[in-house]
């Protein structure tokens, strides 16, 4: 009799485990299925593509071998969209960090409404990219727009600025960098939580100022967020394309275009798909690199 | 020891600190809002008042403001049908990469089973591979699926889900950086709270239903929060998976109004002002949910590192 309650109970168990397994891979085929299909046979498509001339739509398709790398590398228009990109980064990320530090520092204390001007920072990022374009050209416009009016006062005489092959870029980052600041200073607002008062009270006894405060605790302490954003912000910088299309459509003259933006003119404006591809080819490559030394910093960094 | 601190009359520095606090406070602030408050002065605007004269002092006058801009938005440049549109795509993929997201973060959480590790690998890893890199082979490939839209086995002669709503919505039906957010959130709840369900013969799905979803309300609400703020503001994917105005969002249909492929090149006029006027269309909703949920989209960046 015992021995039927414990064979029983060990097939109950044994029952459990096996629906258990059953239902573990059922419920999570409707999210592993899609992100095979939909994320990573893509990536291998682009890389297979990326040998060939295709063209989408009657579906012919021509082996080349590496050619579409060849061209890219040998291809002016090539070179200025990487120079753009790497030009838009440059300026975007240091200047999205920093705006977004000093706005965090501002607003990292307890006084009334502090949950409203954070979210009112921060309202920016969720907005529509195209949407807050459409506002910002109208900004830029060159004899009524707010940002001429505000610079006459200075003294500066009024451009099209986002025709002109020198405030075109400038534009499109000051742009990025305040639709973007609100996200980096929530990051950094994070990180400053975490830091212990403790830390601050001991150094005050020992009589810091303000100043060594911030340049001995806090921006030492903050240097992990700092590479996170520093990365991600690369990542994201490689990738600027609703804010190019919707204010300069990448002109003027390609002085703005960026690689996504070449890699959709290619694809679909030129039907030029396997040299789109590519472009997607070596952008991913890119990510992939920025990616492993994000990952290679957090797993090997210490907590303080 | 705080109160003898804050009785004490501030020195002459710390006067001037908090004055320049208040000063950085202020700029900021003004920098974030202007252009909101801009667009919505210019996008009150009567014909020809904005597009001639730029900025007056009139603007602001409530007396000048017009809602013209805003009726033709909506009638004569489509916003209406692009809003229509985007609000189904936007709720289709909140609803579905909600659900998918949280099942498989469930199952990666909770429960045991062969391969576990490899395959939460395989999702971790698909978070590092952006829209940009794909929209191209997956455009290709939702053009060229077999035996859909007119296509044949081998995928040819047709258009596949192109242009359709299925192919706007399919691959985005999950969110791999939410499965990530739910497994961490569902790792965190006791583990005899579903055992005593599960001996009581409730199968997995009723687990997570009755169970684990009840729990994780704050979770929920982030997820889908940023899910429907993510697409209501798609721009790539919607653009070269539409070719007919029926499924412009609002960005791409805006973009489209910009650029003169709509219908409003011939009222010059009122261009400028109608065009604001949809942009602030396009932003009031995520406007709204932001004011209602504040807290949540706050939380859910500290909880992601997502910008």
């Amino acid at each position: 009799m015992a021995v039927g309650t414990v064979s029983r109970f060990q097939e109950f168990r044994a029952e459990l485990r096996r629906s258990e397994v059953k239902w573990a891979y059922t419920l999570i085929l409707p999210a592993v299925l899609p992100l095979l299909i939909f994320t990573v046979l893509p990536v291998l498509g682009a890389i297979g593509l990326s040998f060939t001339q295709f063209d989408a739509f009657s579906a012919t398709m021509r082996w080349i071998g590496t050619d579409n790398y060849g061209v890219a590398f040998e291809n002016d228009l090539f070179r200025t969209t990487i120079r753009n990109t790497l030009q838009f980064t440059v300026g975007f990320v240091p200047l999205s960090m920093a705006v977004g530090f000093s706005a965090a520092m501002l607003l990292n204390r307890r006084i009334r409404g502090i949950s409203f001007l954070r979210g009112a920072y921060y309202l920016p990022v969720l907005t529509s990219t195209i949407a807050m374009g459409i506002a910002w050209m109208w900004l830029f416009q060159p004899q009524v727009g707010l940002v001429s009016l505000a610079l006459k006062l200075f003294g500066v005489t009024p451009k099209d600025w986002l025709n002109s092959p020198f405030t075109a870029m400038p534009a499109v980052i000051g742009v990025a960098v305040w639709k973007a600041f609100g996200g980096t200073m929530l990051i950094y607002l994070a990180g400053l939580q975490g830091i212990p008062e403790t830390f601050y009270d001991a150094a005050k006894v020992d009589g810091a100022g303000r100043w060594q405060l911030l340049r001995f605790i806090t921006w030492p302490l903050l240097r992990p967020v700092t590479f996170y954003l520093f990365i991600i912000g690369m990542i994201d910088s490689l990738q600027v394309f609703d804010l190019v299309m919707i204010m300069t459509e990448g002109g003027p003259a390609f002085r703005t275009t960026t690689i996504v933006h070449q890699i959709y003119l290619n694809a679909f404006k030129f039907n030029q798909m396997g040299y789109a591809s590519a472009m997607a080819v070596l952008l991913f490559i890119a990510i992939a690199v920025l990616t492993f030394f994000n990952w290679k910093f957090f797993s090997s960094s210490l907590e303080y | 020891m705080a109160q003898t601190r804050r009785l004490r009359l501030p020195p002459r520095e710390e006067l001037l600190f908090r004055t320049l606090l208040i000063l950085g406070i202020i700029v900021g602030l003004i920098i974030a809002a202007l252009p909101f408050l801009w667009m919505a002065v210019s996008s009150l605007g009567t014909a020809g008042m904005v597009i001639r004269i730029g900025f007056t002092w009139d603007m602001f006058n409530p007396l000048n403001w017009s809602l013209e801009p805003y009726v033709v938005a909506w009638k004569m440049a489509s916003i209406s049908k692009y809003i229509r549109t985007t609000t189904i795509y936007a709720v289709a993929v909140t609803v579905l990469a909600t659900t998918t997201s949280s099942l498989a973060g469930y199952v990666f959480g909770r429960l045991r089973f062969p391969a576990r590790d490899f395959l939460f690998g395989l999702v971790l890893a698909t978070m590092m591979i952006p829209g940009s890199v794909t929209f191209l082979p997956l455009f290709i490939l939702m053009l060229r699926l077999p035996l859909l839209g007119g296509n044949d086995i081998f995928g040819a002669g047709g258009h596949g889900l192109y242009n359709s709503y299925a192919g706007l919505i399919l691959p985005n039906v999950v969110s791999a950086s939410s499965i990530f957010l739910f497994r961490q959130f569902f790792r965190t709840l006791p583990k005899d709270l579903e055992d005593a369900a599960r001996i009581d013969g409730c199968s997995e799905p009723m687990i997570w239903l009755r169970v684990i979803m009840p729990l994780s309300g704050p979770v929920v609400t982030v997820v889908a929060l940023f899910q429907f703020q993510g697409s209501w503001n798609a721009f790539v994917w919607p653009l070269v998976m539409s070719s007919s105005e029926r499924l412009y969002t609002i960005s791409v249909g805006m973009y489209s109004l910009a650029y003169g492929s709509g219908s409003l090149t011939s009222m010059a006029e009122l261009f400028q002002s109608v065009l604001l006027a949809g942009s602030v269309m396009a932003v009031l909703p995520i406007l709204i949910l932001f004011i209602a949920f504040q807290r949540q989209f706050v939380q859910g960046i500290a909880l992601t590192g997502l910008k």
